[in-house]
């Protein structure tokens, strides 16, 4: 802090007289009216002029001490003066200096803040020109190859100089001035004269022309060499004394040493971003690598991971880091030996472990881990680096797969396959081998199969060493079984020679192909044997094939035979044709008639059964035709016909003559109801007229018998009727038709009843029924007819009609509560003109039941009675359920 | 020979059945024009002109003729059928009057042309009552061809 003298500015002399005075007259003024104040205040005259006395006495001290004191005020002020002017001069030279530190400092704010070179100068010159009041400021560097300076900043006026002037350090005249000299000295360089100053020559006009008066150069070192010189122009001529050469070369040198700072910390900067560019480049290659990388504490805590331990884990970043390393394993504690293994050995590799993966899909790794240190040698944690070995380990899977696939494949061959070398030993022998031949035990092939101390005479094997050429035989082993060899040369590995041995075991199929042979030639006996001709057909129609029966049948040998047109044979060479053709289409015939020809002539009937027979592939290769010989049949069925041509005729014959019988019966049974009526009525006609014409001329007894004549006739007339329909019976067809009986009966019933008649019908349902209708009716006719007369005595006559349906039958019934009759004679009820009767109890010819009973019969149906005298009767008939 | 036309040519071979018919016939008073031939050639002759009765006019027929079935000689169905096939007895109705039920008698007749075929009842009252019905009808309700 300054001096508080400085602070204040000199002080002007009139100022401090005039303050003075001032405040002498301010004083005397003061005092006067104070005075006269008093004098007026005192009422006393003479005290006035007392006071006024005294005020002026006291005054007048007053003025005399003020005098005094302003004279030595005025000493002191021109002490003060002095001390003020000498004050005021050191002060302008301490105000110098002051203007000079401030330009220092703020330079070196500068150089504190500004961080580049040319922004450094720049400041520099522009502190210098605007703060210092230098007319112009430039820093020039130099080309020491060229030796030119050229300014790199400036400020000020600059125009009308720098741009015109030139500057060297090698050309003369313009080396010498301050800058040149400068540079090439490294020593400061002043000119305070530049009007005068010689050096100054080249620059001289344009200098004076612009103002500068005087100026200095200094030199700026970097890296002990000079780079260039901060030149200042003043326009104050001698200004460069000796504190402003401290000054400037104070700034030159912090300049020089911002140059270095500078310097320092763009080596620093570069320094660093070379580091974080290294930086960056590790962790690139940290993060890039597939590898989960880790870093691990002391204590087993992860301290850093790379993305591809996330990946592995499944676990994001954050929650990695600080959790415990082995958290991540499937099993933690074998991950914990890992680190303690670390920092016991320093390291450890291909350590396997799985990581647990969020998902669930496990992954096998191996681990590469090492301790890292710092700098002072202690341990700082773990670096781990695992390596995925999943696919490895698939490989290893697959290979371990193929090889045990190929191993079993060896193994359960049914077939042995064996390495034979040159000098006879087992090199390799599969499963099969051993357990049928034992273990060679490095024992040659000829020792342990065949118990020689030589190899075998005239072994096939070993002769493909001989031909380099596969061989291929049968051989009986010792276990007497039959086996197909194969052998091939065949080159190890290692380049030896060896000879590659499959055996089959074929003695199976052996057996087979020997039972098939049998078998052949059994069924070719059988064949032979066959008394049927057999032949094969091929579909151009050749026999390609006969046995011995063919050859009896045609009379030709089978040489001629095979290759020879089928139909040729036959006595029908087109239906033979036409035989195998169709064979050929339907796949089979069955039965086809043909005759055999003879080579003699005679020809046999056969019946042919052909079928074709396929080829692998499904086509029709040939036909299989057998014959069997008819003949015997074809004369036993000419026989047949013969007689059943006898037995139609007569059974025409028999038709005829029945036909005949029965037109005989037709015309008796006409000219029985004709011839026999004829005369009934001349009995009856002319009994009437007698009885008519002469009824006066005769007594009661000859009208009794005239009237028993013509009951007479008229009986006689019902009994032909009766007679003729009962014969004609059996020669109606009975046409089947349905019948509702209950509306029959009912309708009958009606027919037969009189008006006044007082009979009670009572009909049930009936079951419907199959018949013919016409003898149907006459069957009620009959019934419900005897009902009735038999039951006329009654007073009250019950008449009751039903039936059922049973089984596989329809049962009626009629009852009557009328005379009935005895069981006695129910065998007689219905025979023809049988009567339970007398005419004169009830007429009836006694053919009615009797024609009931043939119906039925015909309809294949039973009727009975039952009966008891004067109770009544009951009649039962069936018919058969027809479906 | 009787010039005159007949009502009733009857040709019936037995006598009891013609007596019978006479009978009833002169019961409803047509009796005076009935001529009896007893068989079939008979009646040939008679109706054709020719034999014994070859001097008779053709063309005074009957009325109406009866004519049973069993006649001896010539049958009444030959009878019927040469009398409707000539042309010159076709019209003359004929109605057959026989003890035959049977059907293809019935049948046969008329398909030969018969006009009405009678049964003849075996009781002599209801054969009476028959004839005298069938008389009426043919001679006094039924209208003849000129």
């Amino acid at each position: 802090m300054e001096d508080s003298l400085t602070n204040i500015g000199p002080l002007p002399r009139r100022k401090v007289i005039f303050t003075l005075i001032f405040t002498a007259v301010f004083v005397f003024i003061g005092m006067s009216i104070f005075q006269v104040l008093k004098v007026y205040s005192i009422p006393n005259l003479d005290l006035k002029i007392s006071h006024l006395i005294t005020d002026i006495f006291s005054t007048l001290v007053a003025v005399l001490v003020a005098y005094y004191f302003y004279k030595r005020q005025s000493k002191i002020t021109r002490l003060l003066l002095s001390e003020i002017e000498k004050r005021k001069l050191t002060e302008e030279s301490l105000n110098h200096l002051n203007y000079i530190y401030s330009i220092l400092s703020e330079i070196n704010q500068s150089i504190i803040r500004v961080n580049d070179r040319r922004g450094l100068f720049d400041q520099v010159c522009r502190i210098l020109v605007n703060k210092g009041k230098f007319k112009m400021a430039w820093i020039g560097e130099v080309d020491y190859q060229t030796g030119a300076v050229f300014p790199v900043s400036y400020f000020g006026v600059v125009e009308g100089y720098l741009d015109e002037i030139k500057i060297s350090i090698n050309e003369s005249g313009f080396k010498d001035g301050p800058t040149g000299k400068a540079i090439l000295t490294g020593n400061y360089f002043i000119c305070n004269d530049i009007r005068n100053d010689l050096r100054m020559e080249p620059w001289r006009d344009k200098a004076l022309k612009l103002g500068f008066r005087s100026s200095a150069a200094f030199p700026i070192f970097f890296e002990n060499k000079v780079i260039c010189s901060l030149n200042i122009y003043s326009h104050e001529p001698d200004f460069f004394k000796e504190n402003e050469i401290k000054l400037f070369t104070e700034i030159s040198s912090d300049i020089s040493f911002a140059l270095e700072a500078i310097s320092a910390e763009n080596k620093k900067q570069q320094a660093l971003a070379e580091l974080r560019k290294a930086s960056i480049y590790a962790r690139g290659l940290i993060e890039s690598s597939l590898d989960p990388l880790v870093t691990i504490s002391h204590e087993g805590k992860i301290t850093d991971v790379n993305e591809s331990t996330v990946h592995v884990t499944g676990v994001n970043r954050e929650q990695l880091i600080g959790s415990s390393f082995s958290d991540y394993f499937t099993e933690p504690d074998k991950a914990n030996e890992v680190y303690k293994q670390v920092l016991k050995d320093g390291y450890v590799r291909d350590y396997m472990l799985t990581v647990k993966n969020t998902t669930g899909h496990n992954i096998d790794v191996l681990y590469n881990a090492t301790v890292f240190k710092n700098e002072d040698g202690e341990i700082h944690g773990i670096f781990a680096a695992a390596r995925d070995i999943t696919e490895r380990k698939k490989s290893e899977e697959a290979v371990k797969a193929e090889r045990k696939r190929m191993n079993d494949l060896m193994e359960m061959l049914p077939a042995y396959l064996i390495l034979l070398t040159e000098g006879y030993h087992v090199a390799y022998a599969n499963n099969f081998f051993e357990e049928r031949f034992g273990k060679s035990n490095s024992k040659r092939c000829y020792e342990f199969l065949f118990g020689l101390d030589h190899p075998c005479e005239n072994c096939e094997t070993y002769k493909v060493f001989k031909t380099n050429l596969p061989r291929n035989w049968e051989w009986t082993g010792p276990d007497k079984r039959t086996y197909d060899i194969h052998d091939f040369l065949f080159t190890d590995a290692d380049g030896k020679k060896l000879i590659l041995e499959m055996g089959i075991d074929i003695t199976e199929r052996k057996k087979a192909e020997e039972a098939v042979k049998n078998a052949n030639a059994y069924n070719r006996n059988l064949l032979e044997v066959s008394l049927d001709p057999l032949v094969t057909i091929s579909a151009e129609g050749k026999i390609t094939d006969v046995n011995k029966a063919t050859e009896l049948f045609t009379g030709i040998s089978r040489a001629e035979l095979i290759g020879s047109n089928f139909s040729n044979y036959f006595s029908e060479p087109d239906k033979a044709q036409a035989g195998y053709q169709l064979t050929f289409r339907e796949g089979f015939v069955h039965d086809f008639a043909l005759e055999i020809r003879h080579r003699d002539g005679h020809k046999t009937p056969v019946l042919y059964n052909a079928s074709v027979y396929k080829d692998e592939n499904g086509k029709a290769s040939g036909i299989f035709a057998a014959a069997r010989n008819v003949s015997a049949q074809k004369k036993a069925e000419e026989e047949i016909i013969k007689l059943n041509d006898e037995l139609e005729l007569k059974i025409l014959q028999r038709t005829a003559q029945l036909e005949a019988a029965v037109k005989e019966l037709e015309a008796f049974s006409y000219s029985v109801s004709h011839d026999l009526r004829a005369p009934l009525r001349a009995l009856d006609g002319f009994a009437r007229i007698l009885l008519e014409d002469y009824s006066t001329k005769l007594d009661d007894e000859g009208k009794r018998f005239l009237n028993i004549i013509m009951i007479n006739s008229k009986k006689m007339g019902v009994l032909i009727d009766d007679l003729l329909a009962f014969s004609r019976l059996n020669q109606q067809e009975v046409n089947v038709s349905k019948i509702d009986m209950g509306a029959m009966a009912s309708s009958i019933y009606n027919e037969l009843v009189q008006e006044k008649d007082k009979t009670e019908f009572i009909i049930r349902d009936l079951p419907e029924t199959k018949g013919d209708t016409s003898l149907m009716r006459q069957v009620w006719r009959n019934l419900i007819g005897n009902a009735l007369k038999f039951s006329s005595h009654n007073e009250k006559p019950i008449i009751e009609i039903g039936g059922y349906t049973d089984s596989n039958e329809c049962i009626f019934f009629i009852k009557d509560n009328g005379v009935g009759f005895d069981m006695k004679y129910s065998g007689k009820l219905f025979g023809v003109f049988q009567r339970l009767h007398k005419d004169t109890e009830f007429e009836g010819t006694g053919v009615g039941l009797a024609i009931v009973q043939r119906i039925i019969h015909r309809h294949g149906g039973r009727i009975w009675a039952e009966g008891k005298v004067n109770e009544g009767a009951e009649f039962y008939f069936t018919l058969p359920v027809r479906s | 020979m009787d010039k005159t036309a007949i009502d009733i040519l009857l040709i019936e071979d037995s006598p009891f059945d013609a007596e019978l018919t006479l009978r009833a016939l002169r019961d409803i008073k047509i009796l005076n024009h009935v001529q009896v031939l007893t068989d079939g050639e008979e009646a040939i002759n008679y109706l054709f002109c020719q034999g014994e009765y070859k001097g008779r006019d053709l063309n005074l027929n009957p009325k109406v003729i009866f004519l049973d079935l069993k006649l001896p000689k010539i049958d009444g169905l030959e009878v019927l059928k040469m009398v409707k096939d000539d042309e010159r007895t076709k019209s003359i109705p004929i109605v057959i009057v026989t003890s035959s039920k049977e059907e293809r008698d019935v049948v046969k007749s008329y398909k030969l042309g018969v006009n009405s075929y009678i049964v003849k009842p075996v009781d002599s009252n209801k054969f009476i009552e028959a004839i005298k019905e069938i008389g009426l009808y043919w001679l006094i309700l039924n209208q003849p061809p000129k």
